[in-house]
C-alpha cells in the first residue's frame, strides 16, 4: 500500500512538473509569435467609452523585453512625444517643449494616454514566461478553435503588475486567443482578446488586441498593428539619448 | 549682429534648396482668461483704486514649421503672435521682450494703447544639422540642461519661474551648439551663447552619462561673467524617481556673490490615477532677509526665486481617462510664505484641453510670496 501511495505520489509531481514546462514552454512559445526576438511596427490604437472616442498612431521599434522606442505620429498634440525604455529605465521625450525626462519605474502602472493599456505594456516590460509560474489548467474552445486554458501565478523574485493571470492558447498554432488579468486581490481587472489573424511579414499573427476593462463597462481600447517586420536588425543606436532627442 | 544671423540662415536654406525639402507644420491656438485678485500689497504697489478683480486676457498663436532637407538637417522655427488684455497693474507674473540669454530682438510690440498690447515673436529659429558623431545646431533654440521637475539649477538658459501659469515654452536662447555622442548614452556638449556685445557672452560645457541606472551629468561654464560647475543625477530609488542637482557660482572679483543652488526632489506613481512629487530647493543666491529681496531681476526672468529654501509637493489625479486634475503648493521655508495651486484639465477633443484653475498666494508683509496676486484661470488650448 506504501508503495503505492509512494508511486501515486511521485507521479503526480512528475506530470505537474512536466505540464509545468510545457505550460512555460506554450506561453514563451505564444508571446514569441506575436513578438519575436525583435520587431518593428506602425500600430493605431482606439481608445473606445460609452462617452467618447480617441484615436492614436504609433511607430515602435522593440528588442525582446529589454528595448523599447515608441514614437507618436498623431494626433498633433502628442506628435512627435516618444517614450524610451531599456531592461529597468524609462525616459520621455516631449517634443514641444524639447525635454527629456526619466520616469520612476512606477510609472509603469500608468495607463498610456488614457487607454487601458499600461506603460508596461506598450514598453513590455513584463515576460510572462519567466516573471510567473504556469500549469495548464485545461482544455477550452475559444471563438471555435480548441485553446489551453494556462493558470498564471507571479514568481516570489518578479516585480510584477498582475496578481493572476489566465492565458488561453490555440493549440493548432500556439498563438494568444484570450488573457485575463486579475490584481493582486483577486479582481479581474482587464480581458484581452485577440482577432483578425492574418500573415504579416512572413507570420501568422492576431494583427487586432482589443483590451477591455472589466471595471469600467462599455470601455475598451483596440490596438491594431497596420505593420509590422519580425525578427529584423535593429541599430543600438534606435535606443540612445540621440534617437529619443532627434 | 541681425544681418550676420539672417545671412547664415538664409546661406543654409539656399544650399539645401537641391534637396528634397519637406515641410513639417503645426501649431496651437491658446487663449487664458484670468481674474487677479487685489493682493495684500495693494498699497506697495499704489493700488489706490477700488477694484478687487483684474481681468487680463492673453491670447497666443503660436506657430511651429520645420522644414526638413533631410532625415538628419532641418531648420525649425516657433513663432507667436498674441493679444494680452490687462488690467492688472503689478508686472510680476508676466515677462515679454527680450531676454538676458538673446543677442537680436526679434520681438515687435505693434500696439500698446488702453490696456491692450499686441505684439508678435520669433521665440525659436535653429538650423540642426545631425552627424554620425555630432549633432550641431545654430540660432535661437531651447538648450535643457537640468533634471529637476520644479527648478533646475543646471538650466541656466531658459529657466521658467514655477508661479507663472500661463507660461508653457522656455524662452529660446541665441546660441551655436554641439553635442558630440560618445555612446548611445554619453555626450557630450558644448555652449556658446551670444549676447548683443562679445563680452556678454556665455559659454557652457556639459558631460552626461548613464551609470548604474542613473543618468548623471556634470557641467561647467562662464555665465553672467561667473565661473559655474554643476551636476545631475536621476534614476530609481526602489519604484520612486530620485533627482538632484546643484551648482557653485564662483565671481573672482567679488567672492561674497558666490553661492551655491541646489534640489532634491522624488516623484512616485501611486496608483494607476495617482501621481506625486516632491522637491527642494536651495537657493543660494537669495536671501532670507525680505528688505534684500532682488524683485528686479525676478521681474527679467533672470532668476526664478529670491529666497532660500523652498519646498513643494505636486500631484496629478485622473478621475476619468478625459479628465485630470492636479494640486499642489510651494512654501518659502525662510519667510513662510507660499501659494496653494489647483487646477482641472479636460480633453474635450483629441486637439482641445480647457483647463480650470487657480492659485492663491499666502504671505505676511514683504514676504516673498506677499507680493503676487492670487487667481483663478480658464483656459483653452487648441492643437493644430
Amino acid at each position: 500500500m506504501k508503495k503505492i501511495i509512494l508511486v501515486l505520489v511521485i507521479s503526480i509531481l512528475f506530470f505537474s512538473n512536466a505540464f509545468s514546462q510545457k505550460a512555460v514552454e506554450i506561453i514563451k512559445k505564444a508571446e514569441d509569435a506575436i513578438k519575436g526576438e525583435t520587431s518593428y511596427g506602425k500600430f493605431t490604437m482606439n481608445i473606445i467609452t460609452p462617452d467618447y472616442q480617441r484615436s492614436m498612431t504609433m511607430q515602435s521599434w522593440w528588442v525582446g523585453n529589454e528595448k523599447s522606442l515608441i514614437v507618436i505620429l498623431s494626433p498633433n498634440k502628442d506628435k512627435g512625444n516618444k517614450t524610451l525604455k531599456i531592461k529597468n529605465e524609462l525616459w520621455s521625450y516631449l517634443k514641444n517643449t524639447e525635454t527629456t525626462m526619466k520616469l520612476p519605474a512606477s510609472m509603469m502602472l500608468q495607463s498610456w494616454n488614457g487607454s487601458d493599456l499600461t506603460n508596461d505594456d506598450l514598453v513590455r516590460e513584463s515576460n510572462l514566461a519567466k516573471d510567473y509560474i504556469s500549469t495548464i489548467l485545461k482544455e477550452e474552445s475559444i471563438g471555435g478553435e480548441m485553446c489551453w486554458k494556462i493558470d498564471m501565478n507571479p514568481n516570489l523574485q518578479a516585480a510584477v503588475v498582475w496578481g493572476h493571470i489566465y492565458y488561453w492558447v490555440r493549440q493548432k498554432d500556439y498563438l494568444p486567443a484570450l488573457i485575463q488579468y486579475y490584481s493582486e486581490k483577486g479582481e479581474l481587472v482587464r480581458t484581452m482578446k485577440f482577432s483578425d489573424y492574418q500573415r504579416m511579414s512572413g507570420r501568422f499573427i492576431p494583427a487586432k488586441w482589443i483590451i477591455e476593462s472589466n471595471k469600467k463597462k462599455g470601455h475598451y481600447t483596440e490596438f491594431i498593428y497596420n505593420e509590422v517586420k519580425f525578427d529584423v536588425v535593429i541599430p543600438d543606436k534606435i535606443f540612445s539619448f540621440r534617437e529619443l532627442e532627434k | 549682429m541681425k544681418i550676420k544671423f539672417y545671412l547664415v540662415i538664409f546661406f543654409i536654406v539656399s544650399t539645401s534648396l537641391t534637396a528634397q525639402v519637406t515641410l513639417d507644420f503645426s501649431g496651437y491656438l491658446y487663449d487664458v482668461p484670468t481674474f487677479y485678485f487685489k493682493p495684500a500689497s495693494a498699497d506697495f504697489f499704489g493700488l489706490e483704486d477700488n477694484e478687487n478683480i483684474y481681468p487680463m486676457n492673453l491670447t497666443r498663436l503660436r506657430l511651429r514649421p520645420t522644414l526638413n532637407f533631410s532625415e538628419n538637417s532641418r531648420i525649425t522655427m516657433q513663432y507667436e503672435a498674441n493679444l494680452l488684455f490687462s488690467k492688472m497693474p503689478i508686472p510680476l507674473v508676466e515677462g515679454t521682450g527680450m531676454t538676458n540669454r538673446q543677442a537680436l530682438d526679434l520681438h515687435w510690440r505693434f500696439y500698446n494703447k488702453n490696456n491692450f498690447t499686441a505684439q508678435h515673436f520669433i521665440d525659436i529659429l535653429y538650423y540642426k544639422h545631425i552627424f554620425d558623431f555630432a549633432e550641431v545646431v545654430f540660432g535661437r533654440q531651447v538648450i535643457s540642461w537640468g533634471v529637476g521637475r520644479i527648478w533646475q539649477p543646471t538650466d541656466l538658459f531658459n529657466p521658467i519661474n514655477p508661479a507663472n501659469f500661463s507660461k508653457l515654452e522656455k524662452d529660446g536662447a541665441d546660441a551655436f551648439s554641439a553635442k558630440f555622442f560618445i555612446s548611445d548614452f554619453t555626450d557630450f556638449e558644448l555652449v556658446c551663447n551670444f549676447r548683443e556685445n562679445q563680452k556678454d557672452y556665455n559659454y557652457g560645457a556639459r558631460f552626461r552619462t548613464n551609470f548604474s541606472e542613473y543618468d548623471v551629468s556634470a557641467m561647467a561654464g562662464y555665465f553672467d561673467r561667473k565661473v559655474i560647475v554643476g551636476g545631475d543625477f536621476t534614476g530609481n530609488f526602489f519604484n520612486a524617481g530620485l533627482r538632484g542637482e546643484g551648482i557653485f557660482s564662483y565671481d573672482p572679483d567679488s567672492p561674497d556673490s558666490n553661492y551655491v543652488r541646489a534640489i532634491l526632489g522624488l516623484d512616485y506613481q501611486f496608483t494607476s490615477e495617482l501621481y506625486g512629487l516632491i522637491e527642494y530647493q536651495f537657493n543660494g543666491r537669495g536671501t532670507a532677509c525680505k528688505d534684500c529681496y532682488d524683485f528686479d531681476r525676478l521681474k527679467r526672468g533672470e532668476i526664478q526665486n529670491v529666497g532660500l529654501n523652498y519646498v513643494t509637493v505636486q500631484s496629478n489625479y485622473q478621475i476619468h481617462p478625459l479628465v485630470t486634475i492636479n494640486a499642489g503648493a510651494m512654501l518659502n521655508i525662510n519667510d513662510l510664505s507660499g501659494y496653494f495651486n489647483a487646477g482641472v484639465t479636460y480633453s474635450i477633443f483629441e486637439s482641445l484641453n480647457l483647463s480650470l484653475g487657480g492659485m492663491y498666494f499666502i504671505g505676511s508683509e514683504k514676504d516673498e510670496f506677499w507680493y503676487y496676486p492670487s487667481a483663478v484661470y480658464l483656459s483653452g488650448q487648441w492643437f493644430y
